[in-house]
């Protein structure tokens, strides 16, 4: 009976189109979506994620995410540096900088000032120049969608050699560097911290962050609160920072609120599209099951029709969907505004726990309306 | 020889408690092995429903029903899916067959049902359709056949798992008169066997001559019977 489901199923190949493209769609709209929105939240701790080599990161007690910044006097680095189990600290320069290209063009730019000594905190995918090109006079690092967002219609690598000005300080593009796309989507720069202190405008405090390196052995969560004690300064682990970050734009924007509305409503159409088409496909072909079930066919045999049915549309249709979703995000993964954004593999599962569900549900409703069908249908006309 | 069929007082009530109307008023019914038994009667006479209920396939507010000497009506529904599997083939007006399988296969879905492999069934059904004449058609879909060769895949189809009690409802109406003769002859070959009865309801009086006994209904009753020379005069048997 199972391959008779099976034909009857393809037989109608625009019936059977139908399902396989609502499932699809459905499963699109819920991957594409959730995968944006788990894409976006990742972007607001992707500046903290990238800086691996820091166990810690110290901050003013008030800051509530990595874009809220509240300078630290200097000599926080060196209490911080004092205390027992840190291996290393260095000072981290984050703000934002308004650039001036030798055309007059004015771009603001979100500028980052790493340890002249160690460049902890420089980015580590060249594209062109090096590590050692920051260490250059005047020496700036642009990501390259910032670069082609400043110099637009020209190869990113070829910002390399030009000279810009920060409030009236003169810089040189000496360098390319991929970084993973941060939540704000102003062009990256990268400096030593030495230059970006001096050339942005004077204010008591400059110090954004202490980033710590934890010695061997000791727990960075262990030392997060140690050096909370001892400098009354907010530390956090560079995951829980990372979370805090997320948090923050979960908890006081309105963006997770907007995407969940916009979730639940792929959910709600796609769930809407799956079990009608299903529902309807099932509905449509009743007279058939009850001739079926005349002739002497046990309910348990249709079940298993009516569920090796939705099992295939859904099977294709989760697949066909998926790989339209995997194709979306490969094929703008150069597009700035979608950079960094991708099809996870915990989203697929999920996604598919829900279509699953949707199509359990859905064939549940049908075969019930089967299982009531009388057979006597047959012989009304 | 026992009858292939007996019931025996048959009601039958559709509707709720405030608009309930009684269809069939104790009707009793034999029908007998080798025979070609038709019953007709005007429109809404009830006997459809009396089909649907001595088939198995309506469960009757009142009576009982004999097949083979099984009691239908005191099995429960698994039981008398599989009997009607086993024992009852079904000729439909519309034909119903499953507009996705060729003839072959709509012909082989009773053993399939029954736990045949589809290829095995498959190749009985195609023996059976040859037999009815459908050799060449036998890999055709059903909207690739005239109404006429669909009613011959139904028949076939009743006939496969070689049942001893094969019921028709209307199984020309659809028919132009010729089809109509051919489904018919076919029928009448079937039930030629003596361990086989074939029961038709149709009110078309073209086929009448086909008939070994013309039972006749209205409003629920059985009104007259060849059998007993009560058919009622304004019915004209050719």
């Amino acid at each position: 009976m199972l391959s008779i489901a099976l034909k009857m199923l393809t037989g109608d190949g625009a019936k059977y189109f139908a399902l396989i493209f609502g499932i699809a769609f459905a499963t699109l709209l819920m991957s594409q979506q959730v995968s944006i929105f788990i894409g976006l939240m990742t972007r607001t701790a992707n500046q903290v994620l990238d800086i691996r080599e820091a166990d810690i990161w110290v901050m003013d007690q008030r800051v509530r995410y990595v874009d809220e910044i509240e300078p630290l006097p200097d000599e926080d680095l060196g209490r911080v540096r004092s205390i027992d189990g840190v291996s290393w600290a260095v000072p981290l320069y984050k703000g934002l900088a308004i650039l001036r290209t030798p055309a007059g063009a004015l771009n603001q730019i979100s500028l980052i000032g790493v340890d002249d000594a160690t460049l902890v905190g420089a980015p580590r995918n060249w594209l062109a120049g090096d590590l050692a090109s920051l260490t250059e006079p005047d020496a700036i690092v642009f990501d390259p969608q910032g670069a082609a967002f400043i110099w637009p219609g020209e190869d990113p690598v070829s910002a390399v050699g030009r000279e810009a000005e920060i409030n009236d300080f003169r810089v040189s593009v000496r360098g390319v560097a991929d970084a993973s796309a941060p939540f704000i989507t102003f062009p990256i720069a990268y400096t030593r911290y030495s230059l970006a202190t001096r050339i942005t405008p004077p204010t008591r405090n400059k110090m954004s962050f202490v980033l710590v390196r934890a010695a061997d052995g000791v727990d960075p969560k262990t030392l997060a609160r140690r050096i909370e004690a001892e400098t009354g300064r907010q530390a956090l682990t560079r995951i829980e920072f990372a979370w805090r970050s997320v948090n923050y734009y979960l908890t006081r924007t309105g963006i997770p609120v907007n995407f969940g509305i916009t979730i639940a409503l792929a959910v709600i159409v796609g769930a809407a599209i799956t079990a009608q088409t299903l529902y309807l496909f099932v509905i449509e072909n009743l007279k058939q099951f009850g001739a079926l079930k005349a002739i002497g066919a046990t309910n348990a045999q249709i079940a298993g029709m009516v569920l090796l049915q939705s099992a295939v549309v859904g099977a294709n249709g989760f697949g066909l969907g998926i790989g339209v979703c995997a194709a979306f995000f490969k094929f703008t993964s150069d597009v700035p505004a979608l950079e960094g954004f991708a099809l996870r593999l915990d989203v697929i599962a999920g996604v598919g726990a829900v279509v699953s569900l949707i199509l359990v549900i859905a064939s549940l409703g049908s075969l019930l309306k089967v299982f009531r069908v009388d057979p006597a249908i047959v012989f009304r006309g | 020889m026992a009858n292939a069929l007996a019931a025996r007082n048959i009601e039958m009530e559709f509707g709720s408690n405030g608009t309930r109307t009684r269809v069939l008023h104790g009707v009793d019914l034999e029908i007998e092995f080798g025979k070609l038994t038709m019953l007709i009667g005007p429109s809404g006479c009830g006997k459809t429903t009396l089909l649907s209920i001595v088939s198995g396939t309506l469960r009757p507010t009142a009576g009982d029903v004999d097949v083979m000497e099984a009691r239908i009506t005191a099995m429960r529904d698994g039981e008398k899916v599989k009997f009607r599997r086993s024992r009852i083939g079904f000729i439909f007006q519309q034909y119903n067959l499953l507009p996705a399988l060729t003839a072959s296969e709509n012909a082989a879905t009773p053993l399939v049902a029954g736990g045949f492999p589809l290829k095995d069934a498959v190749k009985r059904a195609r023996i059976t359709l040859e037999g009815l004449g459908m050799g060449p058609h036998t890999e055709k879909l059903p909207r690739q056949l005239s109404g006429g060769q669909q009613q011959r895949v139904a028949i076939a189809r009743a006939l496969i798992h070689q049942p001893a009690l094969i019921v028709c409802d209307e199984p020309t109406a659809a028919l132009d008169a010729d089809s109509g003769r051919q489904v018919m002859e076919l029928l009448k070959d079937a039930s030629a066997d003596p361990s086989r009865a074939v029961l038709v309801v149709t009110h078309d009086n073209r086929i009448f001559k086909y008939a070994d006994r013309i039972v006749a209904m209205e409003d629920g009753r059985i009104v007259g019977d060849t059998a007993h020379n009560t058919l009622p005069e304004d019915i004209h048997v050719h």
